[in-house]
């Protein structure tokens, strides 16, 4: 998935706290809290996140109930 | 096909320079990969729950090492009371240390004690059986 959409659509959910963003060693890192309180740490230096990290991320925010409608291939 | 078992460790130990404490976090820690269906590498580090992809090796080895320390830089440099979180974090994730009720008591209370937290057996995720396996080696210092 795009890397910018994902961005977006999880800072438009309430209750998904954006914490910071970090440049560390080339790498674009974002910090987010998630609806659970898990910190949920985000690489977002490439164009594109895989399928199966977005779904990760999505988990681990307690955003699961996304997974089927953005990634469903019907 | 048993499941591989990861085994890897964080420790923590203060450390006292002249005038200055400082405490070091060094870890030992394994970073999974796999490809996906689109050609990413899709990599996990299993001890700290840490998901990432990559085009390609270098750039997981490297993300590698950035997404560990920045995870460590989050709670010993951006939270209250880092020492505290960082050993309630690691607590969490099921690492656990040689007397580990009274190490982490220690802890918690802002007393740093030396520590060595292992995460007793880290099964491989199903996905990632026969994936390439990247150790990933560093340590920070921090004065408190």
């Amino acid at each position: 998935m795009d890397k910018t959409l994902f961005i977006d659509i999880i800072e438009s959910i309430k209750g998904i706290t954006f914490i910071r963003r970090e440049f560390s060693d080339g790498i674009h890192i974002h910090f987010y809290e998630g609806l659970t309180g898990k910190l949920v740490i985000i690489d977002a230096s490439d164009e594109e996140i895989s399928e199966d990290i977005c779904k990760a991320h999505l988990i681990k925010l307690g955003l699961e109930y996304l997974i089927p409608t953005l990634f469903n291939k019907n | 096909m048993a499941t591989k078992r990861i085994m890897d460790y964080v420790s923590i130990e203060p450390i006292r320079q002249k005038n200055e404490s400082l405490i070091k976090i060094s870890w030992k820690l394994t970073t999974l990969k796999r490809k996906d269906k689109s050609g990413l590498l899709v990599c996990l580090v299993p001890a700290l729950d840490l998901h990432f992809s990559a085009k390609d090796n270098d750039s997981a080895n490297l993300k590698s090492h950035a997404l560990t320390k920045s995870f460590f830089d989050h709670y010993m440099l951006h939270s209250k009371n880092g020492l505290k979180q960082i050993t309630l974090e690691l607590h969490k994730l099921g690492y656990k240390a040689n007397d580990n009720v009274s190490t982490i008591h220690s802890l918690i209370n802002n007393r740093p004690v030396k520590a060595k937290f292992k995460i007793p057996e880290l099964p491989r995720p199903l996905e990632f059986e026969g994936a390439d396996e990247y150790q990933n080696e560093s340590k920070m210092s921090i004065a408190v």
